[in-house]
């Protein structure tokens, strides 16, 4: 067998209703055009012929792949996981979640780049994976227990295993639940432990101590010198969110002061961007961005803050959709399309106690926060199949607070900035928030604009100032920025790539580095493939081609289809976190043609063109295509 | 239209500062130390030196033991490091496991070939293995005081490796230039076990 570098070549091919592990040749799945992660899992997906079926079916493969670069030093430790996605509303889509942590190298190490989980298993069970051995086995013991324990328990029988778990909220079939490795990495969006609990897949154990082998040794050591020389891996903006929790001065300080143990982070990377903290009588655990979700708004007290945390991520509940909630429960609280009880809550700290410092005593918050996230996890709650679902019970109104939070396909948060991101969000098949950071008003935008000769987005240069402008709703060539940042999250999600370690803004430096000179340069070092900023550019473009090409043929994908919700053409939701006016359904129709036009697709109905797909070396996949 | 790299970074921080958010707070901070460094400087290996963790501040990213095996092994493998990271996620707590260039190294005395094999550096007192000597007969193993031994055995070549402290490595030990957390340094030998 021809030596390989970068990936294992072996991909754990597991059918939980025949109980039968195989392993299956990456190389059967095209790695050096799909790369590996999304890519990867696409083309397995297409494979297995992208089913027709809900996402809590036997035949809907759960899949968690690695890429080339998973297990080498740097932020490139993440896995994705693809699958029908039970989050997705109204309709589950084929959809994507990247986790980090220590999982990902592991299975690297232990010699796979992916894992296909098929079937149903008809009790409880984990799968352990020993390097080359894997075993389906019993989990009556584990289930019930929270991710945490889960955790704990399978590192007791296997000491040196990582493992990716599911809480209660996963067993009872929530919509959001989480798949987590350790204490703050999750694979939250898309519902993926949702998926996990309907096969009875408890966890995944796996220990690998194996090689991860890269090509070019010294020419990966001198480009990982260089970015460690520019600091670049070592200080950066995401680690002041990551690693300090975003819910104003009070609770931030008191925090750092008396409850931050040490920074956290994912295996191999120097970014380190997470704060462990270690508050007693709640819990110890890792945080970053959104595990403050419950301490966004209002402010709250430490211990709430803190308890919304630990609790979500010991349920194993998406903490990003339980931010979602909270905007969606007061607002429509205050808008009188329905009441606390209407959702299973008897009171709400920031309705019930406002008036009061911190919005209520420690035990306050407890109080709601345990009625409202075991509500979730127990299957209880009228909100634990999601809001959307939620909202379709409660009444047009309550669909109408809905929509002016989820534009598409999730919480936007303040990931929809621009008329570029707008049609980002109108062509994925969820929110797209792990690449909207390129869109955020950082200054990344100017700085892939000019030398990328894309000039798109909510901020411009002005050269007489000298000074950006907040120019915003800018229809000119935002297909070309829309594209750009699609093909990159392609690239990211495949190789794979943290988003946060490389956002332009701490990793631009044209003309003699931007990110995809960088990631060329690197993925040829590890693979001994001659990648080069085209070849890799295209493999970017392929990979989002094929999720396009899944979309029509799986889920009846049309250009009418491409749009945000309706509402964002008359109004928009006045916070300075979104778009800045409604948009111009004229001129979003032109912007749509273009996209398409760009793309190679064809405008009448948005499909992709054999002609491009073929370009693009996927005649294998044009041919099964009627455009 | 290309604008200087300089220009630039001045232009974004100071929108960035007029943004005023916490998050731009923290872009800020990204936006500093983006020169590259030529750093030529040369580390001195104190007297009988070894490599001492600071628990308190490490994260148990293992960017030591990865950096580790791709310089002396060329290929990223945790086996094949010589520091060994000891991981508790749910507590936060790590430590490494590493040789501590003992005084009276029991692994030399151990060495059949001692002085070919295993030899110790008379200038800095480090000990280290000379691979073309080295027959890979395990005795400098057995012969190691600490639990797991400092000294391990490449499962491919049969031969004996451990940590030398990079030796002959200008900038010095590769765990220590890379870690990212400041947990790792040079500390000089006082003979404990």
């Amino acid at each position: 067998m021809e030596k390989i570098f970068g990936w294992a070549g072996k991909i754990l091919w597991v059918d939980l209703t025949k109980r039968e592990i195989k392993a299956v040749p990456t190389s059967d799945f095209e790695p050096e055009k799909y790369i590996g992660g999304v890519g990867l899992n696409s083309r397995i997906f297409w494979e297995l012929g992208a089913p027709k079926v809900d996402a809590y079916h036997p035949d809907n493969p759960l899949m968690i792949s690695v890429g080339p670069l998973t297990g080498a030093p740097g932020p490139f430790n993440r896995a994705e996981v693809c699958g029908i996605a039970p989050q997705s509303y109204p309709q589950e889509l084929f959809a994507y979640s990247g986790l980090g942590g220590k999982f990902p190298a592991d299975l690297k190490y232990a010699g796979y780049d992916g894992i296909v989980v098929l079937g149903k298993s008809d009790k409880p069970v984990y799968l352990q994976i020993d390097n080359e051995t894997a075993a389906i086995k019993d989990a009556e013991h584990l289930w019930g227990l929270d991710t945490f324990e889960t955790q704990k328990t399978l590192r007791n029988s296997h000491p040196k295993a990582s493992s990716v778990v599911i809480g209660p909220a996963g067993e009872t079939l929530c919509r959001y639940a989480i798949i987590l490795n350790e204490t703050g990495s999750a694979a939250g969006q898309g519902g993926y432990g949702g998926v996990m609990g309907s096969k009875n897949l408890k966890a995944i154990a796996v220990r690998g101590t194996g090689p991860h082998k890269i090509a070019n040794p010294d020419e990966f050591m001198e480009l990982v010198s260089k970015r460690h020389a520019a600091n670049e891996w070592l200080t950066g903006g995401a680690q002041s969110w990551g690693r300090y929790p975003l819910c104003g001065e009070p609770v931030n300080r008191e925090m750092q002061a008396k409850y931050l143990k040490r920074f956290a982070g994912c295996h191999g990377c120097p970014y380190q961007c997470m704060g462990f903290y270690d508050m007693p009588g709640i819990g110890k655990g890792a945080q970053m961005c959104v595990e403050a979700w419950y301490g966004f708004i209002g402010q709250g007290s430490s211990e709430g803050y803190w308890e919304g945390n630990i609790l979500s991520q010991k349920l194993g509940i998406n903490n990003y959709e339980l931010l979602g909630i909270m905007i969606f429960a007061l607002t429509g609280i205050a808008a009188g399309a329905f009441t606390k009880q209407d959702l299973g809550l008897s009171f709400i700290p920031h309705i019930d106690h406002a008036t009061e410092p911190k919005l209520g005593s420690p035990k306050v918050h407890h109080e709601f926060l345990t009625e409202l996230l075991n509500g979730i996890a127990e299957g209880k709650s009228p909100l634990a199949q999601g809001i959307g679902r939620a909202a379709e019970k409660l009444g047009p109104v309550a669909m109408n607070v809905f929509k002016d939070q989820y534009p598409a396909y999730g919480y936007m948060s303040h990931h929809l900035r621009n008329v570029a991101s707008a049609l980002h969000w109108a062509t994925d098949s969820r929110d797209p928030f792990n690449s909207c950071h390129d869109y955020l008003s950082f200054g990344a935008v100017p700085v892939i604009a000019y030398y990328h000769g894309v000039p798109g987005g909510d901020i411009r240069f002005d050269e007489k100032t000298g000074a950006f402008t907040g120019a915003k709703m800018i229809y000119e060539r935002a297909e070309h920025l829309a594209a750009w940042v699609q093909n990159n999250q392609s690239l990211k999600n495949s190789l794979p790539f943290c988003e946060y370690a490389s956002m332009p803004e701490t990793y631009f430096h044209p003309p003699e580095m931007d990110i995809r000179i960088f990631e060329s340069k690197i993925l040829s070092s590890v693979t001994g493939i001659d990648y080069d900023v085209s070849r890799l550019w295209e493999s970017g473009e392929r990979i989002w081609n094929l999720r396009r090409v899944i979309m029509v043929l799986r889920e009846n994908r049309e250009r009418k289809d491409d749009t945000i919700d309706h509402l964002w053409f008359k109004r928009t939701v006045p916070n300075g976190q979104s778009l800045a006016a409604p948009l111009n359904r004229k001129k979003w129709d032109e912007l749509c043609t273009r996209y398409y036009e760009l793309r190679g697709w064809n405008p009448k109905n948005g499909r992709p063109t054999k002609s491009r797909l073929e370009a693009l070396g996927m005649k294998n996949i044009a041919d099964k295509l009627i455009t | 239209m290309a604008i200087s790299k300089k220009k630039s970074v001045t232009n974004r921080r100071e929108f960035l500062a007029g943004a005023g958010t916490a998050l731009s707070i923290g872009a800020i901070a990204g936006l500093t130390g983006c020169e590259y460094l030529a750093d030529t400087s040369i580390v001195t290996i104190p007297a009988n030196g070894r490599i001492k963790h600071n628990p308190s501040v490490c994260t148990g990213c293992g960017v030591c033991s990865l950096m580790c095996s791709l310089y002396h092994e060329k290929v990223v493998h945790i086996s094949l490091s010589r520091s060994e990271l000891v991981r508790d996620p749910f507590e936060a707590v790590y430590s490494i496991n590493v040789c501590r260039q003992c005084l009276s190294p029991s692994c030399y005395q151990s060495c059949p070939k001692k002085d070919s094999a295993l030899c110790i550096d008379q200038a800095t007192g480090v000990k280290y293995i000379n691979s073309d000597q080295c027959d890979g007969c395990g005795e400098c193993i057995l012969g190691c005081p600490l639990e797991p031994a400092r000294v391990k055995l490449n499962p491919a070549t049969k031969l004996a490796f451990k940590c030398d402290l990079c030796r002959g490595r200008g900038k010095g030990p590769i765990c220590i230039e890379y870690c990212a957390q400041n947990a790792l340094a040079l500390a000089p030998g006082n003979g404990e076990v």
